[in-house]
């Protein structure tokens, strides 16, 4: 197995490391780099628990190379807030009870701030389309559109 | 993780010289099916042969009567596009189906071509659309490219670096979806060029057919024609755990019933 050079940013911090070609993304970002933010559930690109955004696009990493974020923006829950100053799709989950365990969301975020791009996105029905790759066993949805819905009416188009 | 090598060329020579010279190697484009696949133990490769930094298979184009996609265009892409969206809106309709939005990120066109799931949504579209897919060796038909299940007549180390698909005047996709995985139990595309109709099915068979009795037929006389006086099962229809044989020809009647009433009051 051949090593690889690569250079990429996680959360705007740039870093320039000898990989070997088999890493899993969703493994580097939580054994090495210890961003367990990003939770791996079903381990088959199912469940969208271990959605990142490479280049703000949301991904299912655990069915991504490292090896191919060569030159990559890479960014994990812990790259759109802090706990002291969360983002406001953040605040909009914790205002409307939009997690129960928690697991999901991480994920579920990341598909809430590319749903929010969508200027053409506004009903339930749509939210509830879009959000298909991701799955949560506590809530029943219904408080996730909800806090989405409440985002998209507030949010000042904050940007990831 | 199996172990293995991983590539990134530059240049469509340098991949194929790559492919000829490894042992088992494989080419990526989004992974999608193919990183899934060796997690699972299904696909033991040597070699990954990653095709994203070949600018020639990047990009759509228009000319008069033709799209020409390049085939690392990603679903999301492919869904978004104004240019496709103007022509095939069928296509548009189509790749805006596949999977989810993450995977939609990901996942390109080729990669699906060329894997050939027989329960993908794209060869619906490339067989009723007639287009034409381009390698790095040739230029293949559409009609000729499928093979069987998971098969295509690309050789060893061939790659399809772009797919053309010729202007209908109207397209339209029907599908009805697994719930779990989102393939096509049935995939229904139809299209209109010139008053004449060809209509495709995927996801019920080993490979997506065109309903022979529909093979250019005029838009009048489909109008006539009565589906139930149609043999499906010569097309081999699945019987499998996801619907019966019978259940897949009352959807491909009733999702051909519903495209053409779309295509022809469009």
């Amino acid at each position: 197995m051949n090593k690889i050079k690569i250079n990429f940013k996680v959360n705007n911090v740039p870093l320039e490391k000898e990989i070997n070609a088999n890493v899993i993304l969703a493994d580097f970002i939580r054994y090495d780099l210890k961003l367990t933010g990003t939770h791996i559930g079903c381990d088959t690109s199912q469940c969208g628990s271990c959605i990142v955004m490479i280049d703000d696009k949301c991904i299912k990493s655990c069915s991504v190379l490292l090896a191919q974020c060569n030159n990559k923006k890479i960014t994990t829950v812990e790259g759109i807030g802090k706990d002291d100053n969360l983002h406001g799709i953040q605040k909009a989950f914790k205002n409307n009870h939009g997690l129960q365990c928690g697991f999901c969301t991480p994920g579920i975020l990341f598909s809430a701030l590319e749903l929010s791009k969508d200027k053409n996105i506004k009903t339930d029905f749509q939210i509830r389309q879009f959000l298909d790759g991701n799955l949560c066993r506590c809530t029943g949805y219904h408080n996730i559109i909800k806090a989405i819905k409440n985002y998209l009416k507030d949010s000042t188009n904050e940007k990831v | 993780m199996k172990k293995f090598n991983y590539h990134s060329p530059k240049s469509l020579n340098e991949c194929y010289e790559l492919f000829k010279s490894s042992e088992f190697p494989v080419y990526l484009a989004g992974g999608m099916t193919l990183l899934p696949s060796i997690k699972q133990g299904l696909s033991s490769p040597t070699d990954l042969i990653d095709l994203n930094l070949i600018d020639e298979m990047k990009g759509i184009s228009e000319s008069e009567n033709n799209i020409t996609v390049g085939s690392l265009t990603t679903h999301n892409e492919l869904a978004k596009s104004d240019i496709i969206n103007k022509s095939i809106s069928g296509l548009t309709s189509l790749a805006s189906k596949i999977a989810d939005n993450a995977v939609r990120n990901r996942g390109t066109l080729g990669g699906s071509v060329s894997n050939a799931d027989p329960a993908a949504d794209y060869p619906a579209a490339l067989i009723s659309l007639n287009s034409v897919i381009k390698t790095n060796l040739r230029e293949i038909k559409s009609i000729n490219f499928f093979l069987d299940m998971f098969e295509t007549c690309l050789e060893e180390g061939e790659i399809v670096t772009q797919i053309c698909f010729s202007k209908p005047d109207f397209s339209n996709y029907e599908k009805f979806a697994s719930q779990a995985s989102k393939y096509a139990i049935v995939g229904v595309f139809s299209s209109l060029r010139k008053n004449l109709v060809n209509i495709s099915v995927t996801g019920a068979s080993n490979k997506s057919f065109l309903i022979e009795e529909i093979n250019n037929l005029h838009i009048d006389d489909v109008k006539k024609l009565n589906l139930n006086d149609i043999d499906f099962n010569k097309y081999s229809i699945n019987n499998d755990i996801h619907a019966s044989a019978e259940y897949r020809i009352s959807l491909i009647k009733s999702l051909t019933k519903k495209s053409l009433r779309n295509l022809i009051y469009e």
